[in-house]
Formats: C-alpha cells, sequence, structure tokens
C-alpha cells in the first residue's frame, strides 16, 4: 500500500484496472482502491476513472433504495438517497428537562431554512458554514434572552458575575470577562452550586485553548505542506484526475444506502435524556457523530444504524443533526418508536457493561443495542436495568478476558464499541477488535 | 541476611564506576535480591550519588516496586529533595501567569524582611504589576497576602489603598477581611478593624456573591461580630446551599461565643440534605480548640454528643491535635494514652472505665426496618438489582420460612481471607450454629448452590439464592430485619453502599444496628470449628466520664477493616484526692507494664503497684511513662499483640435474646 500520493499508474495498467473487481480500501481519510486481478492498490485520489467506477458499483445494485415511510423520497433529479426532512414540530419536548441552552435555542431552528439561506449568502461570502450561522442565530437568542430576563433573574446574573469577577480574581484557569458570551452566562445560571460553575467554566477555558491550538496547529500544517498554499499542486492536464471529497462522500453514501437496504442494523437507543448531564448530553452528540461516520467509513457492507426513541426536536438529535453541518444526508433510519416495536424481541441484545452474560461470539442474525448514554453523571446500571425489564438478552464484551487493563476506569466511548462492532462484522477476532478500539493508554504495557 | 556479601559486591561495582542505571534498568537487582527484604544497603545507598539515588527511589526500574521500597526505606531521606506533596482534592487549575507573578510578588516580600513597605514602595509594586497583570494589581497582591495570612503587610497595603483618592476594590477589600479576621485570634483591635471594613464594604455594595460570602464568613466567624455572618447566608443558600466549610466555620463561631442555637443549627445541617456527617470530622479539631478556648463545656458535649451519634472515628492526626489542645489549655492536668476498649468487659484498658453498650430502641428498629425495602433493595429503580418478581419472592420467602436467628452472607463466607473458595467453610459455620439450636438462613447469589449440596437437607436451615450477586446483601439484610430485632447476620462486608442509599435521618440508625448483630470477625480452629473471634458491642464514644474524656481512634486500615477499638483515653489528673484520680495514675503504671488485659486482674495489680509504688523506681517511671505529668503518649498494648486465643463459651446459649451469643 506503499504508494505516494502523486505516483501514477501505467496505462496498460489502466486498462486491467478497468475491467478489474475494485476493492475500495479506507484508511483514515484516504480513500484507496485495490484491485484484485493486478493485486495493485492505488490511492483514490489519483484515479482518472471515477466517474467509471461509481457508474459501475451503480450497475451492481440496479435496485434503487424503495420509499419508505421514514427513511427515502425516491428524488431522482438529486442524489437518490436523501434522508426525509419532517417538518420541524414545535411540539414540546418529551422530556420537561431542557439539557442546554444550545439545545433549547435550536428546539425551533428551521434548518432547511437556514441552509437555503446559507446557500444564498454563499454568493456572496463563500465561506460561510451552516454551522457558523447556526452559532449566530443561537447567540442573538441568547442576547434576547437576557434582555428579557425579568427581576429576579437579574439580580441573579448580577450575583453570578459578580463571581465569576471573583473566582477569576483568584486566578483559576477560567475565562475572562471579555471571553464569557451571554450564551455562557445563561448555562452558568441553571447550575446550582458555586463549585459546579467553576468547574463550568474551568471546563469552558480549556476547551477555548484547546481551540485555539488546534487551530494554530492546522496553520502550522498548511505552511509545511503546501508553502505556496492551498492545493495548487494539482494541475490540470495531468493523466490522472483527483477524486475529491465530495465523490468519496457519495461513494461511501452509497455504501450506507446499500447497508441501509440489506445491511445488518443496530440499534441506537437514545432514550437516556433523563439520565445525563448537559455536558454528557454533548459528549454523546459527538460520540454519535464520530459513530456514524465510522459506521460509513466501514469498506465491507456497513451497519444500518437505526436510531429508536428518537423524535425529530430529541436535544441528542438536533445537536448530532448541527454537527453534522453540511452533509444533507443522514443515512439511518430514525424512528419514534422504540425497538421493541421494531424489532422480533428474541433476536434484541443489550450491550451493557453492567451484563453478567459475557459476549463470546458475535451472531449476525442478532440485532445489538447500543445505548446513547455517557454515565459519567450517575454511576448506575440503567441500560442493565432497562434490559432486564423490557425482557431482552443483555450482554457485555469479554474485554476482561483478553485484555490487561491498566489502573482506572474500563469504560469505554460509542465510538469505540462502533469499531469493535465493525470488526467483529467483518470476521475479525475478539483481540484484535480490542486491540484497534481500546485506547493503549488503558492497558498495560 | 547476607548483608555483608551483598555490601561488598556493591561497593566494588561502585568502585568500578559502575553504571548503576544501567544496572537497575536489567532489573538485575530486582531478580537477584528478590524477598531479601530484610538486606541492609546503607552502605550501597551511601556511596550512590544524589542523581542516582533519585532514580532509584522512583522505583521505577523494579519490577515489582515494593520489595525494594521495603528495604529501601532503612536509609532515611533526609537531607535531599522535599518528599512530592500529594495534590489536593479540590486543587484546581490556576493560570500560569499568575503563579508567576505571586513567586515574584513573594520575592519582592521577602526580601523587604521585616522592614515595613512604604508608600514608595507600593507605587513600585503597582506600577511593576499594572503592566504585568489583566486583573486588578490591589487585588492580585490581597489574595497572596490573603494565601500566605500576612496580616501585617495586608494592613500596610489597605492603608495605602485607602491614601488614594478612590475608594478600594470591593473583592481586595473581602480578601482582607477574611485575612483580618482569620488572624485576629482574640484581638479586640483587630476585630473592630475587622467590623470598620465590613460596614465600609456594606455601604459600598448591597449584592455579594457566593464565593466572596465564603470569605467573609471565613473571616467574620473568627470574630465577636460572627452574628452578622447570618445575613449573608440567604444569598449563600440561594446560589450554593449550604456547604461543610461554612456550616464548620459557623460551628467554630457559636461554640467560641457560647451560642448554642447556632451550634445545634450548624449541627443539625450536617445531617440533612446532601451533607453528611463524615464531613465534620475534618473540621473536629477545630472546633474543640475554639470550644476549649471558650471554656464551652456544654458545647463540646454537644458536639461529642453529636459525633458519638453518628459513629464519627477521629483520624490520628485530629486526635493528636486534640491531646494536645487540652494539654495547652490546663497545662499539667491532662494525660493521654492510646488503648483499647476491651471487647468483652467494655472497659477500657488505660484506665478501666467501663463503657455503655449500644442501645437500638425498639422505635428505631421499626423505622429502619420500615423503610429498608423502599429505600436500598428498590431505590429509584428495582431492576438496578433486583426485579419486583424477585423481591415478591423474597418477601413471601421470609413471611413462610420466618423469622431466623442467623442469616448468613454464604459468598462471604466462603470466599473470606482467600482467593480460593472454600466449600466446607460454610458447611461448619452452618453446623455451628445449628448445633447452638438456631434457626439458619443461607443467602446468597446461583453459585453458591454449587457449594450447599451436602447440608441442604438439614433441619431449620433454609438456603435462598439470588439471580445475580448485585442483591444478595440487600437481601441479607432485609431477611434479618423482618426476623427480629436481635437476629444475627454472618458478614465480613462494611456495607457501606447500602449505608448511602438511606435517607440521611436513618443512617445513624443503621449503623447502631449493623454494630449490635453484625459477626465479622471469626476463624475456623485447627479442628475446623468455627469460633467467633471478637463481637464488639460497647460503645467507643466520645464519651465523658469522671475522669475524663475517651475518644475514639480510626483505625481501620486493610487488615482490620472493622478498626480495632482504639481510643485515646483523656484522663484529668488535676484532682489526685478524688475517686476519678484513682482510676488513672495507677492504671497508667500497669498499662506500660503490659501484663494483663483482663479488667479484674489489672484492677489487682494496679491496686497492689498504687499501695505500692516503691517498686517502680521514680526514675523509672519518668522514662517509662512519660505521659505522667509531662503529657506525652504512650502506647497500651495493641490488639495485636494480644494471642488470640479466646474461645468463647456458649453455654449460656438459651432463649432468644443477642445475649445468648455474647462472650
Amino acid at each position: 500500500m506503499g504508494f505516494p500520493q502523486s505516483s501514477f499508474i501505467s496505462p496498460q495498467c489502466l486498462t486491467y484496472l478497468h475491467n478489474a473487481f475494485l476493492k475500495p480500501i479506507i484508511q483514515g481519510s484516504n480513500v484507496l482502491f485495490y484491485s484484485q486481478s493486478t493485486k495493485h492498490v492505488f490511492p483514490a485520489s489519483n484515479m482518472i476513472f471515477t466517474k467509471q467506477v461509481m457508474s459501475r458499483l451503480r450497475l451492481n445494485n440496479t435496485t434503487c433504495p424503495q420509499t419508505s415511510d421514514h427513511l427515502f423520497t425516491n428524488n431522482k433529479s438529486r442524489s437518490w438517497f436523501l434522508h426525509v426532512k419532517k417538518s420541524f414540530s414545535t411540539a414540546s419536548l418529551k422530556n420537561a428537562k431542557i439539557p442546554s441552552v444550545l439545545v433549547k435555542y435550536t428546539q425551533d431552528l428551521n434548518l432547511d431554512d437556514l441552509k437555503e439561506q446559507v446557500k444564498k449568502e454563499r454568493q456572496s461570502t463563500p465561506e460561510l458554514q451552516l454551522i457558523s450561522k447556526i452559532k449566530e442565530t443561537v447567540a442573538a437568542k441568547c442576547d434576547e434572552a437576557i434582555a428579557n430576563l425579568n427581576e429576579e433573574e437579574k439580580k441573579a446574573l448580577k450575583v453570578i458575575q459578580l463571581e465569576h469577577d471573583f473566582l477569576y480574581s483568584e486566578g483559576y484557569f477560567i475565562p475572562s470577562l471579555e471571553e464569557m458570551t451571554n450564551q455562557y452566562w445563561l448555562e452558568a445560571m441553571d447550575l446550582n452550586s458555586k463549585m459546579q460553575r467553576l468547574k463550568y467554566y474551568l471546563f469552558l477555558k480549556k476547551r477555548l485553548t484547546l481551540k485555539n491550538a488546534e487551530k494554530e496547529k492546522i496553520k502550522k500544517e498548511r505552511m509545511i505542506h503546501h508553502p505556496e498554499g492551498g492545493l495548487g499542486t494539482y494541475e490540470h492536464g495531468r493523466l490522472f484526475m483527483r477524486i475529491y471529497d465530495s465523490t468519496i462522500k457519495k461513494w461511501q453514501n452509497y455504501n450506507l444506502a446499500s447497508a441501509m437496504q440489506f445491511g445488518t442494523p443496530l440499534v441506537i437507543d437514545m432514550d437516556y435524556l433523563d439520565y445525563m448531564r448537559p455536558q454528557d448530553v454533548k459528549n454523546t452528540a459527538s460520540q454519535l457523530l464520530s459513530l456514524y461516520s465510522l459506521n460509513r467509513a466501514d469498506t465491507n457492507l456497513p451497519y444500518h444504524l437505526h436510531f429508536t426513541n428518537c423524535s425529530d426536536n430529541h436535544p441528542l438529535y438536533r445537536l448530532l443533526q448541527i454537527e453534522m453541518q453540511d452533509t444533507s444526508d443522514f443515512l439511518a433510519s430514525v424512528s419514534e418508536k422504540s425497538y421493541l416495536d421494531l424489532y422480533d424481541k428474541d433476536k434484541l441484545v443489550y450491550l451493557s457493561p453492567d451484563a453478567k452474560q459475557v459476549m463470546t461470539k458475535f451472531d449476525p442474525d442478532a440485532v445489538y443495542i447500543i445505548g446513547a448514554f455517557n454515565d459519567k453523571g450517575i454511576q448506575k446500571p440503567v441500560s442493565y436495568a432497562r434490559a432486564k425489564k423490557q425482557g431482552i438478552k443483555v450482554m457485555k464484551f469479554p474485554l476482561d478476558q483478553y485484555l490487561n487493563w491498566n489502573l482506572g476506569t474500563k469504560c469505554i466511548t460509542l465510538d469505540q464499541v462502533m469499531k469493535i462492532m465493525t470488526s467483529l462484522k467483518n470476521k475479525e477476532s475478539w483481540l484484535d477488535a480490542f486491540k484497534k478500539s481500546v485506547p493503549k493508554r488503558k492497558l498495560r504495557n | 541476611m547476607f548483608s555483608s556479601r551483598f555490601t561488598s559486591a556493591l561497593s566494588q561495582m561502585c568502585h568500578k564506576n559502575f553504571n548503576i542505571q544501567n544496572f537497575f534498568y536489567k532489573k538485575q537487582f530486582c531478580k537477584v535480591f528478590y524477598g531479601h527484604s530484610n538486606v541492609s544497603c546503607n552502605s550501597f545507598i551511601s556511596q550512590c550519588s544524589k542523581e542516582q539515588l533519585k532514580h532509584v527511589r522512583s522505583g521505577k526500574h523494579l519490577i515489582q516496586p515494593f520489595t525494594f521500597a521495603r528495604f529501601y526505606c532503612q536509609q532515611t531521606l533526609e537531607g535531599n529533595e522535599p518528599v512530592k506533596k500529594k495534590r489536593d482534592i479540590m486543587y484546581k487549575p490556576m493560570r500560569k501567569e499568575r503563579l508567576a507573578n505571586q513567586e515574584l510578588f513573594r520575592n519582592i516580600l521577602s526580601q523587604k524582611g521585616e522592614n515595613p513597605m512604604s508608600v514608595e514602595d507600593w507605587a513600585c509594586v503597582e506600577s511593576l504589576f499594572l503592566s504585568k497583570i489583566k486583573e486588578k494589581w490591589e487585588i492580585f497582591c490581597m489574595h497572596t497576602l490573603y494565601l500566605d495570612k500576612n496580616v501585617k503587610f495586608g494592613k500596610s497595603l489597605m492603608s495605602y489603598l485607602e491614601s488614594k483618592p478612590t475608594t478600594p476594590n470591593v473583592i481586595a477589600m473581602t480578601f482582607f477581611i477574611g485575612l483580618l479576621g482569620q488572624t485576629c485570634n482574640g484581638s479586640d483591635e483587630q476585630e473592630a478593624e475587622v467590623k470598620k471594613y465590613f460596614d465600609i464594604l456594606l455601604s459600598n455594595t448591597d449584592t455579594f456573591d457566593a464565593a466572596s460570602i465564603e470569605i467573609l464568613i471565613q473571616g467574620l466567624s473568627k470574630t465577636k461580630y460572627y452574628l452578622e455572618c447570618l445575613p449573608l447566608l440567604e444569598t449563600y443558600v440561594e446560589f450554593n446551599g449550604l456547604g461543610a466549610g461554612v456550616m464548620a466555620a459557623l460551628l467554630d463561631a457559636g461554640m467560641r461565643y457560647h451560642n448554642s442555637d447556632l451550634t445545634n443549627f450548624a449541627m443539625s445541617q450536617f445531617e440533612k440534605g446532601s451533607n453528611d456527617p463524615t464531613q465534620l470530622i475534618q473540621f473536629v479539631s477545630m472546633v474543640v480548640e475554639s470550644c476549649l478556648a471558650a471554656d464551652n463545656q456544654q458545647g463540646l458535649e454537644d458536639l461529642m454528643g453529636f459525633l458519638r451519634k453518628h459513629m464519627l472515628l477521629f483520624p490520628k492526626t485530629a486526635l493528636e491535635e486534640i491531646h494536645g489542645l487540652f494539654q495547652r489549655s490546663q497545662p499539667g492536668q491532662w494525660a493521654g494514652q492510646y488503648g483499647y476498649i476491651h471487647y468483652k468487659g467494655g472497659n477500657c484498658v488505660a484506665c478501666g472505665t467501663q463503657m455503655d453498650k449500644i442501645e437500638l430502641s425498639h422505635a428505631e428498629f421499626e423505622k429502619l426496618q420500615k423503610v429498608f425495602l423502599d429505600q436500598v433493595i428498590v431505590g429509584s429503580n428495582i431492576f438496578y438489582k433486583s426485579t419486583p418478581d424477585e423481591m415478591k419472592n423474597l418477601i413471601a420467602f421470609v413471611k413462610r420460612k420466618g423469622p431466623f436467628d442467623v442469616v448468613i452472607d454464604g459468598l462471604n463466607v466462603i470466599h473470606r481471607s482467600g482467593a480460593v473458595p472454600q466449600d466446607e467453610r460454610i458447611e461448619r459455620t452452618v453446623k455451628y450454629f445449628l448445633n447452638l439450636d438456631k434457626r439458619v438462613l443461607i443467602l446468597g447469589s446461583k453459585v453458591l448452590s454449587r457449594y450447599t449440596k451436602n447440608i441442604k437437607a438439614m433441619r431449620n436451615l433454609n438456603t435462598y439464592m439470588t439471580s445475580s450477586t448485585k442483591a444478595d446483601d440487600a437481601f441479607m439484610m432485609y431477611a434479618a430485619l423482618q426476623s427480629g430485632q436481635d437476629t444475627l447476620i454472618v458478614s465480613h462486608d462494611k456495607l457501606r453502599d447500602h449505608r448511602f442509599l438511606l435517607d440521611s435521618d436513618i443512617r445513624h440508625i443503621f449503623n447502631k444496628w449493623l454494630h449490635k448483630i453484625q459477626i465479622y470477625d471469626w476463624f475456623y480452629s485447627r479442628q475446623g470449628e468455627f469460633t467467633v473471634r471478637r463481637r464488639h458491642l460497647f460503645d467507643l464514644g466520645p464519651k465523658k466520664d469522671k475522669g475524663g474524656w475517651h475518644l475514639p481512634e480510626n483505625d481501620v486500615d486493610f487488615n482490620n477493616p472493622h478498626g480495632q477499638f482504639s481510643v485515646l483515653c483523656l484522663r484529668n489528673i488535676s484532682n489526685k484526692g478524688d475517686d476519678a484520680s484513682k482510676d488513672v495514675l495507677p492504671l497508667q503504671i500497669k498499662a506500660v507494664s503490659g501484663i494483663s488485659h483482663e479488667v479484674d486482674q489489672q484492677r489487682d495489680c494496679a491496686e497492689t503497684s498504687f499501695k505500692n509504688p516503691s517498686t517502680l523506681k521514680p526514675s523509672e517511671l519518668g522514662k517509662k511513662n512519660p505521659s505522667v505529668g509531662h503529657g506525652t503518649l504512650t502506647r497500651a498494648p495493641t490488639n495485636q499483640q494480644r494471642p488470640a486465643k479466646s474461645t468463647p463459651a456458649f453455654t449460656r446459649a438459651k432463649g432468644k435474646d443477642t445475649e445468648w451469643f455474647e462472650t
């Protein structure tokens, strides 16, 4: 696989490739194509005949995804896999507890309208992104909320601002007054004690510094790799055409779409909002995002992700949509129903770390359920209790049997669970699956 | 011991410029001397350079750092770099430039030394820090002084700030009040100053935040104007809730100024809401100090009563501090000695005072019985531990088969002290209780049924197996509670997790109940018979009696998870004519000789030595027992040194009373 990025393939080879069965391999962000007949590997970014490949792939699966009530529209003019956008109703949340300010103010936001707006505005400012637009609207709403506080709340805000000033002057590593936005103030007002607020400020500062450091790092890298600036190294008139990210995405989406027809289902249970703190909800959303993209990057047939107990304005789902930014295609089933209504009860297997039964082998017929849950706040066997209540099988990974754990927690994140599940589906051994996914710092030697 | 060979080999290596680091990294050291933990390597260590020692001390190179650490500790570490401080749990990250500036400011002050800071000096400091830091310089300086408790420079800084046309900053003033209050030590002038600045602060602002209220209360509560805190509490509760630190400060103030309403309020807050009485322990020496300073006997008794109610144990450091405090408040009147309460008679081995038995009233027991099922087993979600069916099953089972006299935690009995489960243990344990004609219940998870095949058919024996290990402890306690007040449970577990599921006002009842009915210390004799070693039914205090105080020590460690009933026995030796002193002095002499533990023998021995003090030479007395008169500590023989030969006689095993089991 040691092909350098700018390598070329001989014309003879190309003719071979044209007829060969091409197997794509994805390594991180790079897509490689592997030809089984010629045993050649070449990077997708150098492929000349993307179009042919894509058309080939399309020919293999001639059936178009059929319209189903909550998945697709058969829209011929645009890409043929589009998640149905239901009009976002302003119905009240199932849970009275609203997790965070960001969620609160994006509840009744019409994402479609915003996207249209962004499209229009891009003509004048090409680098505008949806996320910044969303942030703007949220900030505007926060400003409005701050302005409309009643007397008591105003007093509370003043006290909290005084406290922040005091904590800052005590020398804690927290954002200064200029760095505090109205959104942060609103979130701080929801917290109950001084220590909680202090921890929140510390978290904000840490995040800010991390973000800045990342930005600078990217800047530096750009300076090193592309001294002329940007991606100007690809010139026209060469033999090979560059495959753009959008093409790769399209191909991946195609994969996902076929998984939604023929793939193994994997249920993500979203009904954990009551048990999570605001920060956990945010973390879960970002973990779900990487879970989704990991699944998408699976070169074999990925899982058919099924988000259950998830209404349209479910805060987690909302955050997920926001973090997905400009990608219009969310290729997963989303339903308000419970997994109990959707699948046979005997087939369901809940994956929970508190389970007694250890999963010995991967059962391709079973429907595995992962809870979209971060239990940093309450360390209680919530998912285990739920599965037992519903009378479903509960299992855990044999993490203890295969790994030598270091001191510390044995919990793994949702995207790591996804990695393990993908490896299992691709018939890898337990040990390989765990070694790939569990971070090394948690293991001994 | 092959120390001579070892050291000579090592010294040779050192002479030949042997690379020690290499040596250790190759783990030869460990290989060669593995298991010889008592090897003396002082001479080797004396030849190592500082750098090398540093490397050795970290122990990274070793396969088993403990082995090395154990024999390394023969060499004292003085003169080398300071031992790394453990990071505080409450530590929160600070801004780096802030810490650097604080160092700079401290350096400036230390250069000044004893000389006062003049106006020019402060102006200099101001101009220096104005350019360096973003926040206001006076707050920064005052905060640093507050952290260092440097009241001298604090005052001069404040006078400098006052000389300026603008009024001093509110936050700086808050820190100044905190600083003044915490260093006032009862001087009236400074207290008046605190009041003065607090009034200025009140005139400047009317809203306070939770963080500054904390500092203000820390300051004000140390002065006679402590009642000024109370109006601040309203805002504080709204924005933070009553924390342990503020409550302890108020308790302290109440003790100092004999305000029993305030102390009762503060103590009751420790039982409420999210607070737990154990939080009080870290402040206890501070509160005792103010009690003694103000001679508040009633307050001290209230405090100790509260601690006794919740069975709180004092950490060793706190006990040492309290002992010192007693001696400082009344020099020459108090003698302290570490001893323990004997489990048989309930006497203090140091002075012989009889302690009361722990009593659990019927009303209390019923209260616990009522809420246990709801709060511990069901909790917020019954599926965390069990299922509704299983619970119903258990309730029906206990109704049908109960009441029981003994409930055994089967898994605990099998697995205790040893990795390999030994199934004959459960058989022996059960047989022992059945021989006493008791109705026995074994509780455990399904795994246990493997071990109980042989004994299943016995009369008076019932077994109940839960589906998982999550519920068996709770089920065991439920069965015991439903059977009656005198039903015993056999388990080595401390059952703390269940305690914290209960409401905070019931936890102390639960503690008492467990203390009364749990058998946790047993062994199997050579013939294989189940034998109870110790069962402590007596109150450990803190308790006041005629001769002084008994303060329980927290001696719970890995080997003794249930503690060794150690106490600090504080004796008042001022009035020798009284009855109290009769117990005090002679027994101390006895405790030094350390012959016997039986109380009767103790008395005899004590009397003889008291009658005939000439048997001990005065010089010897001073040498052996410096606690008399001088007030330093001696330790009475501990439980560990005692041979565990106390085989109890169970002939009295009749009737349905806990007494049948006492030894």
